[in-house]
């Protein structure tokens, strides 16, 4: 079938609803086409909270965040885009406020705030209290609310339909999106005037991860086969406190709180790491410090894991400001956090790289300001960038609600100034896609699926995780030839139109291969250690030839090729904002 | 240990009715439900269906009967459900809607209650410059309603529904109270009608099976007779 | 669609609230009528022996009358020599006749008809409301259960009729007590 609409946002966690939600408010005829129904996206697990320097608990500034962002990102965040999203935020948060976030309050009745790692008073003095919350369920708040206000605006959801190709004209231009019916199986055509990805994450190429099943890149392969490149895919965050083997997070929130790391001898290691912030450090030195303590022996019982100990922060608190994760180690581990301290080891947490975007959302060719006409990108999928090579805790909701919002405000805007008349479609869009999916259905035999999907994460994880080597990488890089070979000869049980998430699995694969790739690579590349990326053969940061973004694209074949981008400093205005060592 | 597993298969495109399958599994005692499944579908039968997603217990997607009680697959153990070598754990899908395909159900009626509630807060007074104010305590009010995942175990457990389908079930009343009991929301009297219909909050009789059955421990019977109060005050009041 | 869930928005909660209050007056009323009717010894009607399968010398099956205490006796006897109508001294004491006693004072028997006036209401009220929740969790056709509520209040008003009567109508033809 054939769907109308001036704008199709892909994906529906908080990137795909903000922007949905204001297009629509601006007057724009909008559909949501989500592969899960809009509340089961990963926007939900988010737990911590959302940075805004709102200052309701003590003084803070937008510019200290600014700053923050610009260091936590290890100086590869560009800052006009930073000092956009940290201004932004407060009134954001606000409006959302307005909308109906249940955040919590704190005792004058203001949206409560609380510390986390990286996030400081006066440019690193010390930790503040920026990340606004609702328990320790904001996402899950966010999302809620924000599915709530686009039911009531009447934004039109396609649940359950997986986008599996994006459309354009021969010039390029971006003017629709084909998607799978889940339910039925069938294949239908939106055409539209702009479309927009928020697909998020992508953490499922990983064997440890605390990003859902869902998570599989699928808007980043599918931008990638459209000739558009990616932009920093090297920088993968791994998260310090995973549940042990499981992966699932643990809040940065529960070192707010006064959680401690320790290792076997019950050492509180961090002093070592990071003096001043200690626990508070951010995800990329901490993940590290006890990647090094591991490797050094000091790993509980000489397992690859350390404690995180909250034992001394109290029942009251735990059970208050941190339900979700006591629940959590209670259930997964059987250990209860009031008494125990919990096992935890880092865990692929979040994409820093993605779809190269300005700061309205418009996706670019490859430099700055030549833009891919009718197509956006917000969220995690999308690389603004604001998180350069390593995000802060509590910056990636805000970058979500933000940009989602600036990308929704400035779809409407340029329908009402440029008009709605679509670019005609191309001939039979559907077709490449029912090739693909006829071919997988076809073959009768052939890998199965979850095999090849494990062996995947197994190079991913030993390659191409927190730390990497010119060896590993390159490893890693021949694994996925042979892996790009054997995801594209799977064979699938399920052979039947209703509800095959057999077939949509075995397409995921594919699309993990792709970016996988992307990140391999240009790790490889990349011959420095800057935030996430941390290369044992090249342990320091190298701002003399590596202060630039990686641009990457692939021809899906195995072929690739990289280009620049510089860092857009805001350095002559923000002497302040000039990269130094990052010391915490 | 291994297990022995029953799921309740069925799918409309070519079975005429619903059927138990029986798998055999290693499973650790603590691996979780849905693990049990993913290895089923990864490692022996590709054609068994059901939602996943976030794999701890936030995203809603896997709410099922497990063992007859109605229960989020990835928030319980084996050893919750299992004790010995050959013990058996049943699957079925949620019982009250349609079934799309296996543990799949056709969850458009649950969603179409929910937006009957006016789901949304509801405030024309011009917003202020700030947040607007709400005390801890206030907020304390509906702190728990707001847990609710929309995952469907209460509503799919509860006598009132199965016997009326359209009885609009705890899930979406739940919503309902958590705005009308929002201090920032002005929209009680509208929203009120809806649930003070005869399909609505008067259908609950304080069973407490979706107590029993919410994966996130909401007390949701408790804040559903606050919520006839207040219905009752609406009127009569 | 939302507009299945929310179209009929005739409230309900005048009948839920009255369903409540009919059934917490219900525990008193009820406690009471038990109390009189099956448990205190000058008053009772029916006793637990009743519902007992009980047999006679013979193997037969026998509904054993309530045995009254000597107060109830007494009473009823004085009465039957002021009203033959009561029957003759000295016979068993039955469980009408108590019944007509009580009714006798003419205050008594304004309180103990008001009394079982509400009683009859309230249950009736309480009963048919629960009986109409059931049946309409189990007929979806708006038609059918507007048709079923209208009836189930038909017939609870008849029975309303016939008991209210029955319950007025008891004992006014018996002449006040010459004691
Ligand atoms: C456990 C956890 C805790 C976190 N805590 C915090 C925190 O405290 N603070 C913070 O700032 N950040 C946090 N993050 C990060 C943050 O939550 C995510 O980065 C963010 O939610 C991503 O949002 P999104 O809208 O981009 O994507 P998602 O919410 O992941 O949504 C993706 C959407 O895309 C859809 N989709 C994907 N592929 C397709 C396709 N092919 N076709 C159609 N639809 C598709 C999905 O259905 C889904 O609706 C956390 C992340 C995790 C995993
Ligand atoms: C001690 C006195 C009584 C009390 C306190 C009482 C209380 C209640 C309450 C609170 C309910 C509603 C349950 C709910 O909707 O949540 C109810 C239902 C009901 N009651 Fe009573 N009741 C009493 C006596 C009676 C009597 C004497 C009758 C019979 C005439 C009766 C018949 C019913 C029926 C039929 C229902 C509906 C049952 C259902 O909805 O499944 N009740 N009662
Ligand atoms: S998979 Fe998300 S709740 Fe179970």
């Amino acid at each position: 079938m054939l769907f109308n609409h001036d704008v199709v946002i892909v994906g529906a966690g908080g990137a795909g609803l903000m922007a949905a939600l204001y297009a629509k408010e601006g007057g724009a005829d909008v559909a949501v086409v989500s592969k899960l129904h809009p509340l089961r996206s990963h926007t939900g697990a988010a737990q911590g909270g959302i940075g805004a320097a709102l200052a309701n608990e003590e003084e803070d500034h937008w510019m200290w965040h600014a700053f923050d962002t610009i260091k936590g990102s290890d100086y590869i965040g560009d800052q006009d885009a930073i000092l956009i999203m940290c201004q932004d935020a407060p009134r954001t948060i606000i409006e959302l406020e307005h909308y109906g976030v249940p955040f919590s309050r704190n005792k004058q009745g203001l949206i409560s705030q609380r510390r986390f790692g990286g996030h400081t008073r006066n440019y690193g003095e010390s930790a503040v209290r920026r990340a606004c919350h609702a328990a320790d369920r904001t996402g899950h708040a966010i999302l809620h609310t924000l599915y709530d206000q686009c039911t009531r605006k009447g934004v039109r959801f396609y649940d359950e339909f997986q986008v599996l190709d994006l459309l354009q004209t021969p010039d390029g231009t971006v003017n629709g999106v084909v998607a799978y019916e889940i339910l039925s199986g069938d294949l239908h055509t939106f055409h539209a005037k702009h479309v927009c990805f928020a697909t998020g994450g992508y953490g499922r190429a990983f064997q440890t991860t605390s990003n859902a099943h869902a998570g599989t890149g699928d808007g980043l392969a599918l931008t990638l086969r459209a000739g558009i490149p990616l932009e920093d895919m090297e920088f993968v965050q791994f998260h310090p406190t995973g549940l042990y083997r499981l992966g699932i997070l643990i809040t940065e929130g529960a070192r707010g709180e006064g959680g401690i790391l320790r290792n076997n001898s019950g050492e509180r290691f961090m002093e070592r790491y990071a003096p001043t912030v200690k626990d508070l450090a951010p995800r990329d030195l901490i993940s590290q410090a006890i990647y090094k303590e591991i490797r050094e022996g000091r790993g509980i019982n000489g397992e690859p894991y350390v404690y995180l100990d909250m034992t001394h922060v109290g029942a009251d608190i735990l059970e208050k400001k941190l339900p979700e994760i006591t629940t959590f180690s209670r259930t997964y581990l059987g250990v209860d956090p009031v008494t125990q301290p919990i096992p935890i080891a880092p865990t692929c947490h979040y994409a820093m790289g993605g779809i190269p975007t300005d700061y309205n959302g418009q996706v670019e060719k490859g430099q700055r300001g030549d833009f891919v006409q009718g197509f956006y990108a917000a969220g995690e999928c999308a690389c603004v960038s604001i998180h350069g090579a390593n995000r802060l805790g509590t910056n990636s909701l805000t970058d979500l609600v933000v940009f989602g919002r600036r990308v929704g405000m400035h779809m409407a805007e340029r329908l009402r100034t440029e008009g709605r008349t679509k670019e005609p479609l191309i001939a039979d869009p559907e077709k490449r896609t029912r090739e693909m999916l006829d071919g997988i259905l076809a073959r009768q035999d052939g890998e199965n699926v979850a095999t090849v999907r494990a062996d995947l994460q197994d190079s991913m994880m030993k390659g191409v995780s927190v730390f990497r080597t010119d060896e590993t990488l390159t490893e890693a890089l021949s694994d996925l030839k042979t892996l790009r070979a054997r995801a594209r000869a799977t064979t699938v049980r399920d052979k039947g139109k209703r509800f095959n998430t057999d077939l949509l699995d075995a397409v995921e694969l594919q699309h993990m291969v792709e970016y996988a790739e992307a990140i391999a690579a240009g790790a490889l590349r990349r011959t420095e250690s800057r935030g996430a990326h941390s290369r044992d053969d090249y342990p320091s940061r190298d701002d003399a030839a590596w202060l630039k973004h990686t641009l990457y694209w692939s021809n899906g074949e195995g072929e690739y090729r990289f280009a620049d981008k510089p860092v857009t400093m805001k350095t002559d205005e923000f002497p302040q904002f000039k990269p130094k060592e990052r010391k915490y | 240990m291994q297990l022995n597993v029953k799921v309740k298969r069925f799918n409309p495109e070519k079975d005429s009715a619903p059927y138990w399958q029986d798998y055999t599994v290693n499973a650790d005692p603590m691996d979780t439900a849905l693990y049990l499944l993913l290895k089923i579908k990864w490692f022996q039968d590709g054609t068994l269906t059901f939602r996943k997603s976030c794999a701890h217990g936030i995203c809603g997607s896997d709410a099922m009967q497990i063992n007859g009680e109605n229960k989020l697959a990835c928030s319980i153990l084996v050893k919750d459900i299992a004790k010995n070598d050959g013990d058996l754990v049943a699957f079925e899908p949620l019982p009250g809607s349609p079934v799309v395909k296996d543990l799949v159900i056709d969850q458009t009626r649950f969603f179409d209650k929910y937006r009957a509630v006016m789901p949304w807060l509801i405030n024309g007074s011009p917003a202020p410059e700030k947040e607007r104010l709400q005390s801890a305590a206030d907020q304390e009010i509906i702190e728990d309603a707001t847990k609710c995942i929309l995952c469907g175990a209460c509503t799919h457990a509860c006598p009132s529904t199965w016997a009326d389908p359209n009885y609009l079930g705890p899930a979406a009343l739940l919503k309902a109270y958590r705005y009308t009991f929002d201090t920032r929301d002005e929209g009680a009297s509208d929203r009120l009608r809806v649930v003070d219909s005869g399909e609505g909050l008067w259908k609950c009789y304080t069973i407490f099976n979706c107590v029993q059955a919410c994966p996130k421990e909401i007390d949701i019977t408790r804040w559903l007779s606050a919520l006839k109060r207040r219905a009752v005050l609406e009127k009569v009041g | 669609m939302a507009l299945t869930y929310s179209s009929n928005t005739k409230s309900h909660a005048q009948g839920w609230l009255l369903h409540r209050i009919t059934g917490t007056f219900l525990v008193f009323l009820l406690l009471t009528h038990f109390w009189i009717q099956h448990f205190d010894a000058t008053t009772r009607s029916v006793v637990e022996q009743v519902v007992v399968k009980t047999e006679n010398a013979e193997g037969q099956a026998v509904t054993p009358m309530p045995t009254y205490s000597e107060n109830a006796e007494n009473a009823v006897n004085t009465r039957r020599k002021s009203d033959p109508r009561f029957g003759p001294v000295g016979a068993p004491v039955t469980p009408y006749d108590v019944t007509m006693l009580r009714l006798a004072d003419p205050v008594y028997a304004v309180l103990w008809k008001t009394f079982n006036l509400f009683f009859l209401l309230f249950a009736l009220h309480h009963g048919f409301y629960g009986l109409n929740n059931v049946l309409s969790d189990y007929i979806r056709r708006p038609m059918v259960r507007a048709v079923v509520t209208k009836l189930v209040w038909i017939v609870a008003g008849l029975l309303f009729i016939i008991g209210a009567y029955s319950v007025i109508t008891a004992g006014l033809n018996m002449q006040p007590p010459t004691l």
